[in-house]
């Protein structure tokens, strides 16, 4: 049976790493994996060790409910979006979408960047990425846009 | 958060210089998107009810919502080892804080529980006093029939149809005794009828196709994943699940994490849910692209009984 802190080692990126994509912010990501492994070690004895990561993952999860039921009334989100975009994307957004020679991190960041009109701070402090490699990802993608599009290297 | 492109910097003008009506377009046609944590945040399906469903139907019709719901892929972000012995510092704090005593006030707590005990059973015996008169002089017994809600379906993890797509070592098959002259690929052509029939759907005739050809090419991944999936298709979960276990032991890389991912989905759906769980468990630890989808997947995985708050 492996003691709190070996638990904690082998499974606290993962854990991290899911309360970012479900918060969408770091600090709150930290809160969500720190409530989870104190619940783990609240009830250390009496879990099957098996069950990890998903025991912790449930946690995150059923957290991080309750905290956007917190967020809807602070921040009162609007409840309807737009269904679809328009027909007719513009090359470009073909491009981003379907290109076979971006990543999916590359399109995200492009995304964030240049459709929802993010500052490299913000694409970073969504993602978890650094900012250098938020800036890397995006002079990467940037060149093959200007490959694609038929756009001389200057 | 920039609105235009007056925060471009130099090189990203350079980069774009030709493309800024594109770009403008690109971002009106999404001005009523949801924002990127709203995607992530439904994608896990941990938003309230409400805008649960109406982000949900957005990611659906939309490709680019979809692209962002799914994260940066691979390339995921990790704790720091600083960030990591900070977190479980502050972990450490708490659950001291929480199994402290209380202080100097520590005294109290058993004069507390004792007055506690005390009051307890008061109550106790004055509310069975009452019950017995109300039972004495109440109206005859009704029963009361409390329906109780439907359960609410098994979770499943999602099984999408993988398109064909073929590794190095089948694109430049060129069997045991390759020729100078001969530049034919055998194995292409004895794969096509299989993965011809798995495109348009026909999974009985992909199944029968590929395993009429495990045999005669026995290390060929392409012939076990999609006889696999074929099987998944066809309900034919231990099938399934033999497939993928012998793909595994191929050890070809470039298919490992969809064998694993489809591996886990057959055990689910054959109800081994606990080898399903372990599979999961590894995906969601190891840093690969399924990762994310395997973390939430485990998430929603958990056995209610263990489930906790």
């Amino acid at each position: 049976m492996a003691t709190f802190e070996e638990l904690y080692r082998q499974h606290v990126q993962a854990v991290f790493r899911f309360a970012l994509s479900v918060a969408g912010k770091r600090e709150v990501a930290e809160d969500l994996t720190s409530e989870a492994f104190l619940a783990l070690h609240r009830n250390l004895a009496a879990i099957d060790q098996s069950q990890l990561p998903g025991w912790l993952l449930t946690v995150v999860r059923n957290r991080a409910r309750d905290w956007w039921r917190r967020q809807m009334v602070e921040r009162r989100y609007a409840e309807q979006f737009v269904a679809a975009p328009e027909p007719q994307a513009p090359p470009v957004e073909r491009w981003l979408l379907e290109s076979g020679d971006l990543k999916q991190v590359h399109r995200v960041c492009l995304a964030l960047r240049y459709v929802q009109g993010m500052t490299r701070a913000e694409i970073a402090a969504r993602t978890g990425l650094t900012e250098m490699q938020v800036k890397g990802h995006l002079q990467y993608a940037l060149t093959l846009l200007r490959k694609a599009h038929g756009v001389e290297e200057t | 958060m920039s609105t235009d492109r007056d925060d471009w910097d130099r090189e990203e003008r350079q980069a774009l210089a030709g493309l800024e009506d594109q770009i403008d377009a690109m971002r009106r046609r999404h001005t009523g998107d949801p924002p990127f944590e709203l995607l992530r945040a439904a994608r896990a399906e941990v938003l309230p009810e409400d805008l649960q469903t109406s982000v949900s139907e957005h990611i659906a019709a939309s490709a680019m919502s979809r692209t962002l719901a799914d994260g940066s892929g691979d390339d995921v972000p990790a704790l720091s080892d600083a960030d990591q012995e900070r977190l479980l510092a502050r972990i450490v704090k708490e659950a001291r804080k929480e199994s402290a005593p209380a202080g100097a006030w520590g005294w109290l707590r058993p004069v507390l529980v004792g007055s506690g005990i005390v009051a307890l059973a008061a109550l106790v015996w004055v509310v069975s006093k009452r019950t017995e008169v109300g039972e004495r002089l109440g109206p005859p017994d009704t029963q009361v029939v409390v329906a109780l809600p439907p359960a609410a379906p098994p979770f499943l993890l999602p099984f999408e149809k993988p398109d064909v797509r073929l590794g190095m070592g089948a694109l430049t098959w060129r069997g045991s005794k390759p020729t100078a002259t001969d530049d034919s690929n055998q194995l292409l052509a004895d794969l096509k009828p299989g993965l011809d029939a798995y495109r348009r759907n026909d999974y009985a005739e992909a199944n029968r196709a590929l395993t009429a050809l495990a045999s005669r090419y026995p290390g060929t991944i392409e012939i076990l994943f999609y006889q696999g999936v074929s099987r998944l298709f066809l309900n034919d979960y231990a099938g399934a699940i033999a497939s993928f276990e012998a793909a595994e032991a191929i050890g070809d890389r470039t298919f490992a994490g969809d064998v694993a991912w489809y591996r886990a989905v057959a055990e689910q759906r054959a109800g081994r849910d606990a080898q399903a769980r372990a599979r999961l468990g590894a995906i969601c630890n190891a840093r690969g692209p399924d990762a994310p989808r395997a973390c939430t997947a485990l998430a929603q995985l958990a056995k209610p009984s263990a489930t906790p708050r």
